[in-house]
């Protein structure tokens, strides 16, 4: 059984390293800079993209918005992974833009529970 | 009857011993000397002497007149000197006899025809004498005029007022000599019109003029001056000086004038009620009675009852009080009452009343004294309104002063709120990746690191830290973006049912009964369940930390009306920011019987990161976020607490409705 991919979009190195480090059961893509995001999504063919909100060069919306503008890349699941989530923008919907997301600090097994979410077996 | 005759020159001797002889009543005595004629005249009833056409002629009679005023005189006339008669008869003569017909019985006769005269002539006398006094001793001023208005005659005191030393110096002048042009016109015109009618001008009051410019007034009567055949030939007149009178009257009328105007200015007057057996019987009143009530002296004197007709209805007990009251203790009165003017205006007076008593002391009536007072009362008024309108200015001044320092108060705090939000996102971005790679490590950790009983402390520990950095930071996003996304008709009392449910484990540990009476049943509000929820529980935790050693938490709903506290409170109040007495709303209190909060330091509970609690055992955010969610959605939140024995949170939001709407979600 092939592993799901999933391309993680942060500027923070540490978080994504951490993050593969934690999640041995997926085959996990790093992206740190916003801008090669797309390019890498494209070549990497995510099953799961987690996207961070605020980067530098390109925020997050954008990139997701690009993405989702690629054929190939139109039904991939994003998911936005942020610092900056306020009830407020929560708004009772679970969604940012359109798009689920989850509030750093974050914890695996509310990770392992989306990616199962999005990624059913 | 003794008869002197006087014969200086010795030759009427012969003349007597006839006339004796053949008048044995007469006793005749010859004087020699002017001297022993006038010495003994005074007893003589004829005096008979010789006249002689000379000048003396004249001062002669005049010496006799004066020496015996009771003797005929006879005066002898010489020879061929007849024409001397009617000149001796008009000097005072009573008979004149020619001497070359001398004959006793002639002289007898004459006698006898003088002492005829002399008795008709002393009546006229004396009447010309009375007359004469008269004319010269009045102060009035007499004058004669003939046809061309030339004096004929005038008194002394007219002479006086022409400056003439001798009055004989007017005679043949006319007006035109003394007075000035303008007043000499006015006589001459008087006196022709009197010679052409023959009617008299009585009474004529004369403004005279002199030539040196100084007047006066004159009260003057002219009448025509007729002959014995009654032609009229000139005028006379008498003139009384009204100088001083007319001043006099001018004075008075310059005075009455001032008293007129007075009196029209005054609006005081003294009325004066007589009574007999205690009732008024008759009343007056003085002038000053028109101005104020319209009616004049005589209207009051003719209608004995008008006084208690003026009085205006609502006051006229007050004033039959008053004079209840005087008649009976006899004590000065002073009210102030209403009259109805006779214009229909109503006026204010004071009314002082004082009892009077007649000679012999019995009560005789009162009298009073009205002032107007109008103008002080509509001033009074007028001042009490000002003042009334003034007073509510200050009220309402007063009360927008408080309420802008409320709406200060609050604006201060939401500004500090806003402050702290805008610091606090800045900062929980920051934090919270470093947060989540410390996360994300210790997970690594957990799952990789060899199982020691020492490493899982450490790692426990470690995951608590950042859970507790999380949370802190969470609320401070709280703080920050207290804004409100998607409200629903929610009711109350599932909020607060699960608000509870949230906190009871913590309940449960600490032995904490807790009591609800949730009347509010069916209520709904238009707010985020989830926040509405989250700030209930930060309050009930609150009130959980407050009791330690456990004790009992009371929560209550309530749908009513906002009533605000206190006795000023009206309709408008407002409550903080949003509610007004009246407003539908849903309350929820929530009390503990904790430590309670000290007084001084129960304003700051809401302040974001205040806390009373040690540090590490409470952030400071859980109040103040519930603060601001309820602030969110137009509702108060206060705290009252007495310290030692518990706090009591009051919630108040706005009633969305009722459970009708429930149906509809």
């Amino acid at each position: 059984m092939n592993k799901k991919r999933i391309l993680l979009v942060d500027d923070e190195s540490g978080f994504t390293k951490l993050l593969k480090l934690i999640l041995p059961g997926y085959t996990i893509c790093e992206e740190n800079n916003a801008t090669k995001a797309v390019e890498t999504a494209l070549r990497f063919q995510p099953d799961l993209i987690f996207l961070d909100v605020i980067m530098p060069d390109m925020d997050g919306g954008a990139v997701a918005a690009e993405i989702r503008a690629q054929p190939l890349l139109s039904r991939t699941p994003i998911v936005f992974l942020t610092a900056i989530v306020s009830p407020a923008e929560a708004g009772g919907t679970g969604l940012i833009g359109g798009f689920p997301f989850l509030a750093k600090p974050v914890k695996k097994e509310k990770l392992i529970e989306c990616i199962n979410r999005h990624l059913p077996d | 009857m003794r008869i002197s005759l006087y014969d200086p020159e010795f030759r009427l001797g012969d003349l007597a011993r006839r006339l004796q002889a053949c008048s044995p009543q007469f006793t005749i005595a010859c004087r020699a000397s002017l001297a022993e004629l006038l010495a003994e005249a005074k007893t003589d009833d004829v005096l008979i002497c010789e006249a002689t056409p000379a000048p003396e002629f004249a001062g002669l009679l005049s010496r006799l007149r004066a020496a015996a005023p009771q003797a005929a005189i006879v005066v002898l006339i010489g020879e061929d000197q007849e024409e001397w008669w009617p000149t001796a008869i008009r000097l005072g003569a009573h008979e004149c006899l020619s001497i070359r017909n001398s004959k006793a019985e002639e002289l007898a006769e004459a006698i006898k025809r003088a002492l005829v005269r002399r008795d008709c002539e002393r009546p006229l006398r004396d009447q010309l004498r009375r007359l004469t006094q008269l004319v010269e001793n009045i102060p009035d001023r007499v004058f004669f005029k003939d046809e061309e208005s030339r004096f004929l005659e005038i008194n002394r005191a007219l002479a006086l007022r022409f400056g003439l030393a001798d009055r004989a110096e007017a005679v043949g002048r006319n007006d035109a000599d003394f007075f000035s042009a303008a007043h000499v016109a006015a006589m001459g015109a008087h006196d022709q019109r009197i010679m052409r009618t023959g009617e008299p001008l009585l009474g004529q009051l004369e403004r005279e003029e002199m030539p040196d410019g100084s007047s006066g007034w004159v009260l003057t009567s002219k009448l025509p001056l007729r002959d014995s055949r009654g032609v009229v030939v000139g005028t006379f007149g008498i003139s009384h000086d009204v100088t001083e009178w007319r001043r006099a009257e001018e004075a008075v009328r310059e005075s009455e004038e001032r008293y007129r105007r007075l009196l029209d200015s005054i609006t005081d007057y003294v009325y004066t009620v007589e009574t007999r057996d205690g009732h008024a019987v008759s009343t007056s009143h003085g002038p000053g009675c028109l101005a104020v009530t319209g009616h004049s002296v005589e209207a009051f004197r003719d209608d004995p009852l008008l006084w208690y007709r003026i009085i205006h209805p609502a006051d006229r007990d007050l004033v039959l009080q008053s004079i209840r009251r005087l008649m009976l203790d006899g004590e000065p009165q002073s009210i102030e009452h209403r009259l109805v003017h006779a214009n229909g205006a109503v006026r204010w007076v004071r009314n002082k009343q004082v009892l009077r008593r007649g000679s012999s002391g019995d009560l005789a009536g009162y009298d009073g004294l009205i002032s107007d007072i109008t103008e002080r009362k509509e001033a009074e008024e007028d001042l009490a309104e000002t003042n009334a309108k003034l007073n509510q200015v200050l009220f309402d001044l007063t009360r927008s002063h408080e309420e802008l320092q409320t709406a200060q108060r609050q604006l201060i705090e939401a500004e500090k709120f806003h402050a702290v939000g805008q610091l606090a996102a800045g900062v929980a971005h920051e934090v919270k990746n470093p947060l989540a790679i410390l996360q994300v490590g210790l997970e690594y950790f957990t799952e990789n690191l060899p199982r020691a009983s020492g490493t899982d402390d450490v790692l426990r520990e470690m995951r608590k830290a950042v859970d507790d950095a999380t949370s802190v930071v969470s609320d401070l996003l709280h703080v920050a973006t207290v804004e409100d996304v998607d409200p629903r008709l929610v009711a109350v009392n599932a909020m607060v049912q699960e608000a509870l449910r949230v906190v009871s484990p913590s309940l449960a540990t600490t032995g904490i009964k807790v009591v609800t009476d949730l009347q509010a049943s069916g209520h709904l509000c238009q707010v985020d369940p989830a926040k509405i929820t989250h700030s209930f529980v930060q309050v009930l935790l609150n009130a959980c930390d407050a009791m330690p050693s456990g004790g009992t938490l009371r929560v209550s709903t309530l749908g009513k009306p906002l009533q605000i506290m206190g006795s000023k409170s009206k309709p408008g109040d407002r409550s903080g920011r949003f509610l007004r007495q009246g407003d539908p709303v849903v309350v929820v209190e929530i009390s503990d019987t904790g430590i309670g909060i000290p007084a001084d330091k129960l304003s700051r509970v809401f302040d974001p990161f205040y806390t009373t609690k040690k540090t590490g055992q409470g952030k400071g955010l859980g109040l103040s976020v519930a603060k601001s969610v309820i602030n969110l959605y137009r509702g108060e939140m206060t705290i009252s607490s007495a310290e030692g024995s518990g706090s009591t949170v009051t919630i108040v939001l706005p009633n969305g409705g009722q459970e009708v709407s429930v149906a509809r979600l």
